[in-house]
């Protein structure tokens, strides 16, 4: 059985309406001036806000107050990684009782440039002191540096060098070189 | 305020009476609220859409010159704001339409064979809705409200009058060309 051409439009227009019927349920004048009285409001307290931008301010302060912190990660310690005044790789340079020892390599690559290590070390040292804080100091003593050389030194030191010996060219010589 | 047109209560709401406003939103929630379900058919969405419609009008209040009716005036509201919804993509879930929402079947006669074919065209009738072009199935939803003529729909759609007309016979016959098995 089915329907007919006017059941059919009728169920289509009933399905249509159905579609649209209604009314809302929570919808209503006090709702919407219940929404609109809270929409009116300020989304913070004044005070929260005043009270959000002082902490945001202070946070800044205290973050420039510890400069050290800053240069230390600029130094490009990996984070995690533990502080510590190891040298850097050393090569054997032999000492004048003829035993190897160790020297650092930056030491002998620039032996001369004392000061420029110094101030960067002692920079990490009072980066790393917050870090520390609170553990005993460790007290190292005094590096002198080396007395530079003077002219009596050297004479008090002579170089010994052993003679070498050099036979004179000859044209036999120059002929057999510019065969090879 | 029964006897009082809605330009008037425009006019006083406009003029700071919130009693006035309070009787626009009653006046036209409905209306509204059946725009907002032709739009999304959903009516916990509608049901939004319908209190942010009368929050914006509250605050475009001032806007309304009188060169439409109220009621077309919040209805395009309504649409816009359930354009929106639908855009932001919240309403996916809303494809379907409610079996309980639709109305009862009525038949002129009491014969139980009928009623049950009835109804089991009614659900195929809904599916078929569901797979109208977008913009067909926009209008001829809200043409079964019921609550505005063509010429307001065109306006609330932005469309000229004869568009809603063709739109709607449009959907009709792809409707029941749909459904012509179903019919003897």
């Amino acid at each position: 059985m089915t329907l007919d051409r006017d059941d059919l439009d009728r169920v289509i227009g009933q399905a249509l309406t159905g579609a649209v019927t209604g009314e809302p349920r929570r919808v209503g004048a006090a709702s919407v001036r219940q929404a609109l009285a809270e929409s009116s409001r300020p989304a913070l307290p004044l005070w929260l806000a005043v009270a959000a931008v002082l902490l945001v301010a202070f946070a800044v302060t205290l973050r420039e107050s510890w400069p050290q912190r800053s240069g230390l990660s600029v130094a490009g310690r990996p984070e995690g990684a533990p502080i510590s005044s190891a040298p850097g790789p050393s090569i054997p340079s032999p000492t004048p009782d003829g035993e190897v020892a160790a020297a650092p390599a930056a030491r002998v690559a620039r032996p001369f440039a004392p000061q420029v290590k110094e101030q960067a070390a002692q920079t990490a040292v009072a980066a790393s002191e917050p870090l520390f804080e609170g553990l005993p100091r460790l007290a190292i003593a005094r590096l002198d540096p080396p007395e530079s050389l003077t002219p009596a030194e050297l004479d008090s030191h002579p170089l010994d060098i052993e003679g070498i010996e050099i036979s004179p060219l000859t044209s036999s010589d120059l002929f057999t070189e510019q065969n090879h | 305020m029964e006897c009082v047109t809605d330009e008037e209560l425009v006019h006083r709401a406009q003029n700071g009476d919130p009693a006035a406003f309070d009787e626009i939103v009653e006046r036209h929630k409905d209306a509204v609220f059946r725009a907002a379900l032709a739009a999304l058919r959903n009516r916990e969405d509608a049901e939004d859409v319908t209190q942010e419609t009368f929050i914006t009008a509250f605050r475009k209040l001032h806007t309304f010159r009188g060169e439409s009716q109220v009621r077309t005036w919040l209805s395009r509201i309504a649409w816009n704001r359930s354009m929106d919804h639908r855009r932001r993509g919240r309403l996916r879930r809303f494809l379907r339409l409610d079996a309980p929402d639709a109305p009862e079947i009525a038949t002129a006669q009491a014969d139980p064979e009928r009623v049950t074919l009835a109804g089991s065209v009614h659900d195929r009738v809904r599916r078929e809705i569901e797979r109208l072009p977008l913009n067909l199935r926009d209008t001829i939803l809200l043409a079964s409200t019921g609550d505005m003529d063509y010429a307001s729909i065109a306006r609330t759609l932005g469309v000229r009058e004869g568009t809603i007309k063709s739109r709607v016979f449009e959907a009709r016959a792809l409707l029941r060309s749909a459904l012509k098995d179903a019919a003897r």
